[in-house]
């Protein structure tokens, strides 16, 4: 046996020694598949980490928060809060957006340090530090706190409103995680920076059931407290639900892959596994020695993968990082975390997809082939007909994702036996005598097809998902900007950031003869329940009316709009808070609490809980009349908007919390970050091509070498190897035609799946799926043009394998 | 009496304002507090006061730090309890020019607050910490009137004949009326209270011996009807102790023949008080008479090792005088404070005898620079 196994190990080696280029491809394609789920699950990993940092930075351990009206809090109630409730952990703050040193983004958070250890923010974690000039935080002094490990100059200048203001840090906060972009300052000098003194934004509370009694018993005017984060929290997961689905797609790639390497390695060697027979090796020894190769393949293909996956891991992660921003909060600078949980993955995927892929390779050299494609072709029934239920079945996001996984995974898996089954009449009828080599290669097809199984499924998967998500792309971009051409329905639009827009400036705008209307909104916060969602009080003029698209409900609504006291609710939010036409919702503001029916659901892409639209006449009627806090400009037909855009520059140089900006240019802003957004999503469909690519060449080379009598034959007959070689390579094109065409259905099924089903559930939105040529074509695309690469590749192996 | 001498230099300040509650790592040793340097624009006590009250009921930011310290012990409804209800103010900094709004201030705020219920074998603590301003916490001047949030010691007229307790925490609290039955002790000499041998080493310092207590004590969602003895200390100062002190020992004792107790130890590194140690009876008419460190001899006799921090305390002492021969023993050895300050306090028993007659009472006792 000993003297086997020598002669397995020389045998091994003298056939990796001329066959390096296999070797590489063996060792590419483990180590592909396993980077791809490093760079996703390293994105992902990392990405939540710095989110749990901003959250630390921003809530820490808060439960609740203490909210105001339009003006926020006045801190004489804060204090009043303190001397009655002392006992309940609470901290007040101001937080603002300014510019840092660095021209980046920061969060300014005001903070009473003394209170910090209350709800245990990170910036609160800070202790002692020698030289720390307490006296002169305390007395307002313009000094912050900045994270570790962001480096900043000792006297940097932060641009508040468009000032500057020179500041000096005082000291260093710990993070324990990737350092958010966050500065300290103490309570009394934000509120002077910012221009709010008096007020507070929020206070955070500690707060389990007896705190939440004994405020709400407290509280009242229009304070309310209100749980933390649920909606953050929500959209994170949401989004982190994504980028697992990505991973483990990818992670299945991997392992098709890998498989496929291992295929072709055994096949390869079959001679050799013959003659160990004869001498007296048992199938469990040849067994064993496969599961030996896989596993110094696996370890050389796993440690590479991990590398790969390390520097592709911050390509995903600043692609993520963008996504993020762009969607939900600033995550500062994420840094890219090897977890233990990562590796494993990635050994799982390298190590154990290998040893099994070894495993099963093996046994496919022996009669158990039939019966194992037959179990397979079972397993992926069941997962077509489980995923499809799952689908259809309404359910929460996870049940949702779970069924586009097994419904890829499913049809994918049945592909090689069924196109293997359709194609052949057809192939049968091409006339060989006419078009030899294509005759003679298609013939192969539906051969292949079956002995290629993984890498078909693989093929299939990658093409299906950059058909569906390219689909869906396509479909939501052409719904948000339907959305944005109709909501934008006026020339231009001016807000007040910090307050409203006042009755001095609306005249002067609307004493402009080229101002022909004006819509007045007034945005706030409100809550329907304990769920904070902005309400829009609007004024309309009649083509604002139109700026709607009604989801449920009918034109009627219009009318009873001024005159009733109706709301119309978001998609989202009638997702969320499970509302209906007729329905009556109490939306709590300040201390009111206008009871509203439900007269309309309406299309609304933004992100968060959702709006609540009601009219300017009734909530006058209702609880006063409103202030606007934005107005929209209706220019007069062929009117010029250079005079509006004068008015509008004087305005803005008065008042720093204006801002102005034409349609355009917010329909293209728009544009630009959803955009941005599915940077990522485009990038991982590559990558799942480009494993799938490399996945079928592994598989062609093996078809080559199972050939190699039927070669023999050919060139008996009289096919030169050149002749050969064009023979192999119209199969590798009519196999990529028969696959990507398969692979539709799929890509459109899953397009259907992320715009009907993954999107409700996920973001409380739904899409409208929109025919887009341009994915289709890219997958058809992807799939010929690529299998023609790889029959390139595998025919230049056709004079070796026949020699 | 000097109870928490705490003379906070910037970095300590920072310490009190950072390391809160069992969170803040190992606490801080008050005596490490008072070893530090003082910022020189701090007024020093170097003359023999002049009180005027009720200015002087109030806070004086020229000082570096200062207390209103009221500790007690309460029986009601077939339960004990001791309370300790403590108030401090520390200056940042000298007076001076703080930045405009209204949340600047160079002064902070620290409450405690202290119950051992002796029938349910707990000690509770709680703190406030806040600013010195926006009414979070401060002191008026024109009667006993001082708070930090919702801890507040309130005099209900300009005397402090009739004051209130009220500070409410989770699950415990106190709501108390004090009513005085000895009129205010001058320290020291006529309420300059030296603590060493360099000048400004000092404090003013006067005291209510004993007020009588009624009100209620909360432990859980129960509120207890208690009556009581309590003593009242006020303290201001910018002194720091001298190199060679280690720690200190104070007790404030209820005698029931009227007879009030209070007597410091300034422990030296050499083992034993310092000469600058003393204190003062007062009698059930309310003469007084001054103790000096030669007067009265104190011997611990038995001690307790706090499972938490690992320090020992010695929770039993003899106390021996002319006329005066006492044993103070704590009602409850795990009275350890573990919160911004490391230190012991709480409620103890008196058995012994004054000029030959047999006496009993009760007390508190505080403990620091023990490890």
């Amino acid at each position: 046996m000993t003297s086997l196994l020598r002669l397995r190990g020389l045998s091994t080696r003298r056939h990796f020694a001329s066959h390096r280029g296999q070797l590489w491809l063996a060792v590419l394609g483990v180590a592909i598949g396993v980077a791809a789920v490093v760079a996703v699950d390293l994105a992902r990993i990392s990405v939540r980490a710095s989110f749990q940092a901003s959250l630390d930075a921003a809530v820490g351990g808060a439960t609740h928060r203490i909210v105001g009206g339009e003006a926020g809090i006045p801190q004489s109630r804060y204090v009043e809060l303190r001397r009655k409730l002392g006992w309940i952990p609470m901290a007040p703050t101001v937080d603002a957006q300014v510019v840092g040193p660095d021209g980046l983004p920061w969060t300014l958070l005001g903070v009473d340090l003394l209170r910090e250890e209350a709800v245990a923010r990170s910036g609160g974690r800070w202790r002692g530090i020698d030289g720390f000039p307490i006296d002169r935080w305390f007395a307002g002094d313009d000094l912050v706190l900045a994270p570790e490990g962001l480096p900043l100059p000792p006297e940097p200048t932060l641009t508040i409103d468009g000032r500057a203001f020179p500041v000096e840090i005082a000291a260093a906060y710990p993070v324990s995680g990737p350092p958010a972009r966050v500065l300290l300052a103490d309570i009394g000098t934000a509120q002077r920076w910012l221009g709010r003194e008096g007020h507070l934004d929020s206070v955070l509370v500690v707060a389990d059931e007896l705190a939440e009694d004994a405020l709400n018993r407290t509280l009242g005017g229009d304070l309310r407290l209100v749980r933390e984060n649920t909606e953050s929290a929500g959209l994170s997961r949401a989004f982190e639900l994504n980028l697992m689905a990505l991973s483990l797609l990818t992670a299945l790639v991997g392992i098709f892959i890998v498989y496929n390497t291992f295929s072709f390695l055994v096949l390869q060697r079959k001679p050799v596994y013959a003659l160990e027979f004869a001498l007296g090796a048992s199938p469990g020894a040849r067994t064993r020695g496969v599961l030996l190769e896989a596993l110094a393949l696996g370890v050389l293909g796993t440690g590479i993968g991990i590398v790969l996956g390390l520097v592709l891991g911050q390509v995903t992660l600043s692609l993520v990082s963008q996504t993020v921003s762009d969607l939900y909060y600033d995550p500062g600078d994420a840094q890219v975390i090897l977890a233990p949980l990562t590796a494993i993955k990635a050994l799982l995927v390298g190590l154990a997809g290998c040893l099994v892929a070894g495993w099963a390779a093996s046994r496919s050299v022996s009669s158990a082939s039939q019966r194992i494609s037959q179990r397979v072709g079972i397993i992926a029934s069941l997962a077509l007909v489980a995923g499809l239920f799952l689908l259809v079945v309404p359910g929460p996001l996870l049940t949702g994702l779970a069924g586009v996984f097994a419904t890829s995974l499913g049809y994918a898996l049945l592909g090689g036996p069924f196109l293997a089954l359709l194609s052949e009449p057809l192939i049968r009828r091409i006339p060989v005598a006419a078009f030899p080599f294509v005759g003679l290669g298609a013939r192969r097809v539906p051969r292949s097809l079956d002995r290629t199984l993984p890498a078909v499924a693989a093929l299939t998967l990658a093409v299906a998902t950059v058909c569906g998500v390219g689909l869906m792309i396509e479909s939501f971009r052409t719904s948000v900007s339907d959305w944005l051409d109709q909501s934008l329905s006026a020339d231009y639009y001016l807000a007040a950031d910090d307050g409203v827009v006042s009755r001095a400036d609306i005249d002067r705008l609307r004493a402009l003869p080229e101002v022909e209307g004006m819509s007045r909104f007034n945005l706030r916060t409100a809550y329907v329940g304990d769920t904070a969602i902005d309400l829009a009080v609007q004024d309309l003029t009649d083509e604002g009316w139109n700026s709607y698209q009604l989801l449920d409900g009918d034109s009627s609504v219009w009318a009873r709009f001024d005159r009733e006291p109706v709301g119309l609710v978001t998609e989202s939010l009638a997702r969320l808070e499970n509302l209906g036409l007729g329905e009556r919702i109490a939306v709590k503001i300040d201390d009111r609490s206008l009871e509203l029916t439900i007269a309309g659901v309406i299309r609304d892409y933004r992100t968060g809980p959702g709006r609540v639209l009601m009219s300017w006449k009734q909530y006058s009627a209702l609880a006063g009349a409103p202030e606007p806090t934005s107005i929209g400009l209706y220019l007069a037909p062929q009117a010029d908007g250079e005079a509006v855009e004068r008015v509008a520059a004087t305005l803005l140089a008065e008042r720093s919390d204006y801002r102005f900006a034409s349609t355009g240019e917010i329909r293209a802003r728009s544009l630009e970050i959803f955009d941005e957004t599915f940077r990522l999503t485009r990038v991982m469909q590559w990558i799942a091509a480009v494993v799938a690519l490399v996945g079928l060449t592994g598989a062609l080379l093996a078809l080559q070498l199972e050939r190699r009598r039927e070669l023999v034959l050919l060139e008996a007959l009289g096919l030169t190897a050149a002749e050969q070689r064009r023979c192999v390579r119209i199969e590798a094109f009519l196999l990529g035609g028969v696959i990507a065409v398969f692979a539709m259905p799929l890509g459109i099924l899953l397009a259907w799946s992320l715009t009907a089903v993954i999107n409700p559930r996920a973001f409380g939105w739904r899409l409208e799926l929109i025919w887009a040529p341009f994915p289709v074509v890219l997958a058809l695309g992807i799939a010929v043009f690529g299998a023609w690469i790889a029959g390139l590749a595998a025919s230049s192996q056709v004079g070796e394998a026949a020699s | 009496m000097m109870r928490l001498l705490m003379a906070l230099t910037g970095a300590v300040a920072a310490l009190l304002v950072a390391c809160g509650g069992s969170s803040g790592g190992d606490g801080n040793e008050p005596i490490a507090l008072l070893q530090t340097e003082v910022d020189d624009g701090f007024e020093r006590p170097r003359e023999v006061p002049d009180f005027r009250f009720p200015r002087d009921h109030g806070a004086h930011p020229g000082f570096q730090s200062e207390w209103w310290y009221v500790t007690g012990n309460l029986t009601g409804e077939g339960r004990s309890f001791g309370y300790q209800l403590t108030i401090f103010r520390f200056g940042l900094a000298p007076e001076g020019p703080v930045a405009a709004g209204s949340w600047a201030t160079r002064q902070l705020w620290l409450a405690q607050l202290a119950v051992t219920d002796l029938g349910g074998d707990q000690f509770l603590t709680a703190e406030r910490i806040s600013r010195g301003a926006l009414d979070l916490a401060g002191a008026r001047d024109d009667r006993l009137a001082v708070h930090v949030e919702d801890f507040v010691i309130e005099a209900t007229d300009s005397g402090l004949e009739s004051v209130q307790l009220r500070a409410l925490d989770r699950g415990f609290g106190i709501d108390l009326q004090l009513s005085a039955v000895k009129p205010i002790v001058r320290q020291g000499n006529q309420g300059l209270s030296a603590k060493g041998p360099t000048p400004g080493n000092a404090s003013y310092y006067y005291s209510v011996p004993r007020w009588e207590t009624t009100g209620s004590v909360r432990v859980g969602d129960r509120d207890h009807d208690v009556t009581g003895l309590s003593w009242f200390d006020r303290e201001w100062s910018t002194s720091a102790l001298e190199g060679n002190q280690s720690g200190w020992d104070w007790f404030a004792l209820h005698l029931d023949d009227g007879t009030d107790l209070m007597y410091y130890g300034l422990r030296e590194e050499s083992g034993g008080f310092g000469p600058y140690s003393a204190g003062v009876l007062v009698a059930a008419d309310g003469a007084v008479r001054k103790l000096s460190a030669t007067d009265l001899a104190a011997h611990p006799l038995d001690w307790w090792e706090s499972p938490v921090t690992g320090r020992t305390y010695p929770i039993a002492w003899r106390l021996e005088g002319t006329d005066l021969a006492l044993e103070v023993r704590a009602k409850y050895a795990a009275q350890e404070h573990r919160g911004r300050f490391h230190y012991w306090e709480g409620a103890v028993d008196v058995t012994g005898t004054r000029d030959g007659r047999p006496v009993a009472g009760s007390g508190y006792l505080e403990m620091t620079g023990y490890q």
